[in-house]
This record gives C-alpha cells, sequence and structure tokens, in this order.
C-alpha cells in the first residue's frame, strides 16, 4: 500500500440514466498526506462531489465506480465489506455537505445527532456521549452547549448548523476530513468563521482536509495544495502558490482571471471563461477544455494530454498538450 | 399546550353545537315524521296523534329544539322513537363495544400491513414488491366494501369454510370484517408512505446520517419512517373516528350487532332521538381524533408549534 493516507487511483465513475451513461469522473489520481488542507476545485458538474461521493461509497445505486486502487489509512477500499466502509464513515472519515440547513434531521436534538455516531463508532454510553458531544460544541465556538444540546436543528441559524455539522464530522476524531462546498451557503463573513474554524480543528486534531469547493478565494485562504478539476478530469494540481501564481493550464489562468478582486478600483474587467463544460454523456475525445480554450491546437481535440510535471519532483503539473510540448522543448511551461 | 388543548376543546363545543342544530332542523324539515299516517298506515289516527304528543311532537319545532337541547345539556340523548323503551343513550352503549372491537382491529391491521408493505415498496422502487403494492392499492383504492366482502365471504366461508359467514362473538367472526374494513386504508397508507418515504429519502440529511456511517436499517428505522410518517398521521384521525363508530355497510353484512346498524335503520325508520344521538356521537368522536392527530403532530415534529 502507498504511504500516503487517502490514495485514488483511476478513479471513473458513471451514472446509468435514461438515455445513456454520464461519465461523471473519468479516470482521475488523488493522493492527501496525513495533517494536510488540500482543495479540489472545478465549476459546478465537473466531478468533485462525485469524486468523494465515489470513494465513500455514497453514491446512488445507478452508480459504478471503477478504480485501480483506492486505498485509504492503509486499507484497501475496494475490498472492503460494506459494513467495513460503514464503519469507517463517521468514524475515521468524517464529512460536511454543503447545506447546513438540510443535512441535519429536522425531527432530532442536536444532541442526539451528535451522540449518535460517537455511541455507534466509540460505543460510548449515553452519558459520556453527552459530555463528549458538550466538549464538541464548545470546541466549535458554541455558546451555552448544554442548553443547546436539547435544541432542534430549526432553532440553530445557518453558520451554527454549520458548527454543529463540524462538531458532528469531529467527534470521533477522523484522520481524514471531508467538506463538499462547506462554506458555499453561508454568507461571506460567516463563511470566514467556518473556514477558520476548520482550519482550528485542523491543527487541534491533526486531520488531514479535502476542501471540495468552487470558489478560489476559499482555497486561497486554507489550502496549501490545489486539485483544479474540469470535466471529470484533473486539470492541474500543485501547491497553492504554484497554482495562483504560476497557472499552467489555461482553464486554471481562465479560473484565476475570472474572480474578482476587493482591492480592485473597478478598472480591471473580470474575464469570465466563455461557453459551458462539455457534455459527459458525450465526453470529447481530447481535452476536455478544447472547445473554450483561447490556445486550443489542433491535437487538443484528438488526444488526452497526460499530467505532465513542471518540473522533476516539483508536484506542479499540468494536463495539457501546450505543457507537454513546453517539458519536451525544455522550457518551464508558458510564457 | 394544555392552553391549545382547551382552546381547540371550546371551538369542537361551538362546532358541536353548529352539528346539532344543522342536524336537528334538516331532520325535521324532511317530509314526513315517525307517526305521521303515511308511514304508519295500519294505526288509527288517534293513536298516532297520542304518540306525537307523548314524544313531544305536536309541540312548535322550535320549542322541540329547546326541550332536546336541554336534554343534550344534561347528557340525555331521549328515548328511541322506534324501539320501545331503549334510551339512545342505551343504543349507544350496547352498539358501540362491537363497533369500537371490529373498528380499532381494522385500523391496526392496515398500519401493521400498510406501513411496512409502504417502506419496502419505497426501498425497492420498481420491485416486485412495488408492483405488489400498486396492484393491491388500485384494487383497494376502486372496489367497493361490499365486492370484498362479497368474494371473503365465498372463498373463505363457503369454498375453504373455514371461516363463519356472518354473525359476531368469538374471534373467527372478526377475520373477514376486519380484512374487509382495512382493505381500503390499507391501500392509501401504503401509498401514502411510499410516496413520502421516497421523498424523505432523497434528503440531504439522509445522506449525511449514511456518511456517518450509520446502519442503514437505524437510518430508515429512526430517521426515515419518523420524518415520512406526518401524510399517514393525517389519514389515521378522521379514519380511527369512522371505523370505531361503525361501518354501516359491513355491520350490517355481517350481522354485527355495531351502532351503524342502528343508524341505518334509524334514518329510513325516521326515528329522530337515534339519528340525532348517533350523529352527536359520530361528531364527537371525529373532533376528539382531529385534535388527537394534531397532538401526535407536534410529538413527531418539534417544529410544529401551537400558537395559543
Amino acid at each position: 500500500m502507498s504511504g500516503h493516507l487517502l490514495e485514488i487511483r483511476n478513479l471513473r465513475t458513471a451514472f446509468a440514466i435514461a438515455g445513456g451513461v454520464v461519465r461523471a469522473v473519468r479516470g482521475i489520481d488523488i493522493f492527501a498526506d496525513k495533517g494536510e488542507f488540500l482543495g479540489v476545485v472545478g465549476e459546478s458538474g465537473c466531478g468533485k462531489s462525485v469524486t468523494m461521493l465515489s470513494v465513500m461509497r455514497l453514491l446512488s445505486e445507478n452508480a459504478s465506480v471503477k478504480a485501480d486502487l483506492l486505498s485509504f489509512d492503509g486499507m484497501d477500499l475496494l475490498r472492503q465489506s460494506p459494513k467495513k466502509m460503514r464503519m469507517l464513515l463517521g468514524d475515521k472519515i468524517g464529512m460536511i455537505f454543503q447545506d447546513p440547513m438540510t443535512n441535519l434531521d429536522p425531527l432530532y436534538t442536536i444532541g442526539n445527532q451528535i451522540m449518535e455516531p460517537l455511541k455507534l463508532h466509540r460505543k460510548m454510553t449515553s452519558r459520556e456521549a453527552r459530555k463528549r458531544a458538550v466538549e464538541m460544541l464548545d470546541l466549535v465556538g458554541i455558546s451555552s452547549p448544554e442548553q443547546r444540546l436539547k435544541q432542534y436543528p430549526h432553532e440553530f441559524s445557518g453558520g451554527m448548523r454549520q458548527r454543529v455539522m463540524i462538531a458532528i464530522a469531529m467527534s470521533c476524531n477522523p484522520k481524514l476530513l471531508i467538506a463538499d462546498e462547506p462554506t458555499t451557503a453561508l454568507d461571506v463573513t460567516i463563511q470566514a468563521q467556518i473556514l477558520e474554524l476548520m482550519k482550528d480543528m485542523q491543527d487541534k486534531f491533526a486531520t488531514a482536509t479535502l476542501l471540495i469547493t468552487h470558489d478560489l478565494g476559499v482555497i486561497a485562504s486554507t489550502c496549501s495544495r490545489v486539485i483544479v478539476m474540469y470535466g471529470g478530469l484533473i486539470m492541474e494540481s500543485g501547491s497553492t502558490e504554484d497554482i495562483f501564481y504560476r497557472p499552467e493550464h489555461p482553464y486554471t489562468i481562465g479560473l484565476l482571471s475570472s474572480i474578482s478582486d476587493v482591492g480592485d478600483t473597478g478598472r480591471k474587467k473580470l474575464t469570465p471563461i466563455p461557453g459551458s463544460p462539455p457534455d459527459l454523456m458525450n465526453p470529447p475525445a481530447g481535452c476536455p477544455f478544447t472547445a473554450r480554450c483561447d490556445s486550443a491546437m489542433r491535437i487538443c481535440a484528438k488526444a488526452r494530454p497526460q499530467m505532465t510535471e513542471t518540473g522533476p519532483g516539483s508536484g506542479h503539473g499540468a494536463a495539457c498538450w501546450l505543457s507537454e510540448a513546453g517539458a519536451a522543448t525544455g522550457k518551464a511551461g508558458r510564457g | 399546550m394544555a392552553k391549545y388543548i382547551l382552546k381547540r376543546l371550546a371551538a369542537a363545543g361551538i362546532s358541536m353545537l353548529v352539528l346539532v342544530t344543522a342536524t336537528f332542523f334538516l331532520m325535521h324539515a324532511v317530509p314526513g315524521s315517525p307517526f305521521s299516517p303515511g308511514e304508519q298506515r295500519n294505526v288509527p289516527p288517534k293513536v298516532l296523534e297520542n304518540l306525537r304528543s307523548k314524544y313531544g311532537l305536536d309541540l312548535p319545532v322550535w320549542k322541540q329544539y329547546l326541550n332536546y337541547m336541554d336534554n343534550l345539556f344534561h347528557g340525555n340523548l331521549g328515548y328511541s322513537f322506534k324501539k320501545l323503551n331503549y334510551t339512545v343513550n342505551e343504543l349507544i352503549t350496547s352498539g358501540f363495544p362491537a363497533s369500537a372491537v371490529v373498528g380499532a382491529l381494522a385500523i391496526l391491521f392496515a398500519l401493521a400491513v400498510g406501513i411496512p408493505l409502504g417502506i419496502t415498496s419505497a426501498l425497492k422502487r420498481g420491485g416486485w414488491m412495488d408492483w405488489f403494492s400498486m396492484i393491491l392499492a388500485t384494487v383497494g383504492i376502486s372496489m367497493p366494501i361490499f365486492i370484498i366482502a362479497i368474494l371473503l365471504m365465498f372463498v373463505f366461508s363457503m369454498k375453504l369454510q373455514i371461516l363463519p359467514i356472518y354473525g359476531y362473538g368469538t374471534a373467527s367472526h372478526l377475520v373477514i370484517p376486519v380484512i374487509c374494513l382495512a382493505f381500503s386504508p390499507i391501500a392509501y397508507i401504503t401509498r401514502l408512505m411510499r410516496s413520502s418515504m421516497l421523498e424523505v429519502l432523497r434528503q440531504d440529511y439522509i445522506r449525511s446520517t449514511r456518511a456517518r456511517g450509520v446502519p442503514e436499517l437505524m437510518v430508515i428505522a429512526k430517521h426515515g419512517v419518523r420524518n415520512s410518517i406526518l401524510p399517514v398521521v393525517t389519514y389515521i384521525g378522521p379514519l380511527i373516528a369512522i371505523l370505531l363508530t361503525g361501518s354501516f355497510v359491513v355491520e350490517r353484512l355481517f350481522m354485527i350487532p355495531g351502532i351503524g346498524r342502528y343508524f341505518v335503520t334509524a334514518v329510513s325508520e325516521r326515528d329522530y332521538s337515534v339519528i340525532l344521538g348517533i350523529t352527536i356521537f359520530y361528531g364527537a368522536f371525529i373532533m376528539l381524533c382531529t385534535l388527537l392527530v394534531d397532538v401526535a403532530y407536534a410529538i413527531i415534529d418539534p417544529r410544529v408549534k401551537f400558537t395559543d
């Protein structure tokens, strides 16, 4: 097994729907190390959430998941029984989802829902679980946790609910926390608080965090490494600095120029990426970004480029024919 | 909550008053009366006149109404006009137990079959269970109860001869009437539970719960069922009232000595006091059941708040 905490090799996920097969993820490699804060970024429908749900086996029955390797903490996830897999979820792997308004069961108290995984995975008694629940609520910054435990989700605000979600996810002290758009449904000030809290949690528990988002701003303020996805494939990956200051892939460059800057006086125009993402029912043979790419060449539409590192051991690579050409001629990427 | 219930009871009292008044005057507005010459052909007019004055029918209607209300407030529903020496209170207390036993068993049976059937059809959507429940529901909703009753009588009493065809007294007498009564409620409950469960299974919190490693059985039993049971509870309220107070058709078909039977005869015989008495009893029962459903709502769903 690999030395990484989480390693995904050549993951392919497809959904059988009426009228065809949607190839949502078409062969991607991701790894995450212990205690690392990894970001996965891409626009809606690029396969970032599906990737994680595939690994966790949380997809609906019409999904087929194939991979060359799925390992977590030295375990081969492809070979685990559903029961073993279930024991892992909520214990070693915590998850936070996008909308805190809909991700808590409205009919049970917050306490009941925090205590649920504790009793299940840690075999705690109700009393022990309650004590731990109080600690967790306190830790995520919810005041008077003892009273709050007895309250129902509808008595909490959005930000508070996301704190509760984090408390639930962290309660069993997971090795990996997967956060799927955890701040998307929150307003900006709350967003910052929640990200701060997640950073804090990662420091305290040494948890590897995998943050899925479409918001580059969120990535910049939290992650140390970034994976850029598009059309079910990885376009570019590297350290946050590499991605922000030395982007290789035209798609990454496009993403970066389409975000606004607060310090901006308004003179700089935002440059959107024209066009729309590829149809994953009939994915293009070559690079999925070809149709929207300014620098597209003839080869781009025909063959899919391989991930090419900018330099040996740099950890920064892009799946682009331009980079491949650059690497071949010895130039360091695109000017 | 207590304040809310009191308020609801007061409102129910007003509804009862309206119900009694409307029934009373409608009943009297219908041509004919218990002792009109048209109804009792072989009785001399003088006797009929005496009978009318005995039951106070010779008084003006408004006076009769006041007398009735006076008795009602003292808990007295009066004498039956047609069953000699029986009070309406006696008729209800003698008929209700049989109706209630058959009705309660039918409700329990309907819930015990309908809820699990609905859940399994939702979980195995498109499977044979789902098809079976769909067919059952269509049949149950569209087939009149007397057809089902005759079919069951034919199969179990005449061909197989394992169950008595009618009567009341032993457990075996109850089987066919209970199945008959439960048939269409099973169909409704199955469909309600199925659609509501499908809706709940799509919710984010179900996926979140799975993502916490909660076993599937617990996901369904703890989070799924409680979230999807409300439509069924809504339906059960009036159903309890209807079934417990007796089904007219089933009681007649199977000769069950319940109040449903009395009600049917009372209407055809224009037995004013029995019609009114049973209507009041039935109305009170429905109001009570609706109140119970609303209280059950609040117990199931903490978001339901009573505004006092």
